[in-house]
């Protein structure tokens, strides 16, 4: 059932949603479909929301489900370039810091949806590695592999190449301790 | 290794190396890019419609 508290925690929601949206959807029309396709489907689902658990985990849920069955349905899953590709992306030695950046968000979107979501989540949306977890349906596990390839993956197309995995001593990774969710949008 | 401030030790590799310091601010910001838009009308009135039906 639809109250005014549900309007107000989707209010809340909002900005984060359409963020994370756009993260996957990778453009601003495509993201806000996706946003209103979740409010829909939240509302239309807000009885099975249990009150005093985590409402922002729970539409967040319900967006990614609704991006991964789209991509599914429409077999439209875009393979991250090749390295190649985008090489000049790392080359170029001289840039002021709008192109950086705008070139940072190219390489991000190079990367496959579930590593941008994993490393969205857990760098800048606030949720721990287990709600994150919990939001894909897997394991901490495999969120922590995810947000450790991605991090590989931006470091070395913004050439700034991570190092070796031989050469890491034993135990966690140090993009794993760097990445977590101490920070960002609550 | 290291000894932290409450004792224990730690080891080196766990302090954030600037380019993850700084990989981390970026997705952050390109976050907060749209974290920081105002929310479209359009999705305010597709809330509206969505919460009148249910």
């Amino acid at each position: 059932m639809a109250t005014p508290s549900v309007r107000e925690e989707i209010l809340l929601c909002l900005p984060h949603l359409r963020a994370f949206a756009r993260s996957l959807a990778g453009n601003r029309d495509k993201a806000d479909d996706l946003v209103q396709d979740a409010i829909v489907l939240a509302l239309a689902a807000a009885d099975q929301f249990t009150p005093g658990t985590n409402f922002k985990a729970w539409i967040f849920t319900i967006l990614r489900n609704r991006y991964f069955n789209d991509l599914r349905k429409n077999r439209h899953i875009i393979e991250p370039l090749e390295a190649a590709d985008i090489s000049t992306l790392a080359t170029a030695a001289h840039h002021d810091a709008g192109l950086v950046f705008d070139e940072f968000r190219q390489a991000f979107m190079t990367l496959a949806p579930s590593q941008r979501e994993a490393l969205i989540l857990v760098a800048a949306s606030g949720f721990s590695y287990g709600e994150a977890a919990k939001v894909c349906n897997c394991a901490v596990g495999t969120i922590k592999s995810r947000v450790s390839r991605a991090r590989r993956e931006l470091l070395r197309l913004n050439g700034e190449d991570a190092p070796k995995a031989a050469g890491r001593p034993a135990g966690r990774p140090p993009a794993l301790l760097s990445l977590g969710a101490s920070g960002g949008a609550k | 290794m290291e000894t932290s401030e409450s004792g224990g030790v730690r080891e080196r590799d766990s302090a954030p190396k600037p380019k993850d310091t700084r990989l981390k601010e970026r997705v952050i910001a390109l976050y907060e890019e749209t974290v920081s838009e105002p929310i479209p009308e359009e999705l305010l009135k597709v809330l509206d419609a969505a919460l009148r039906k249910n």
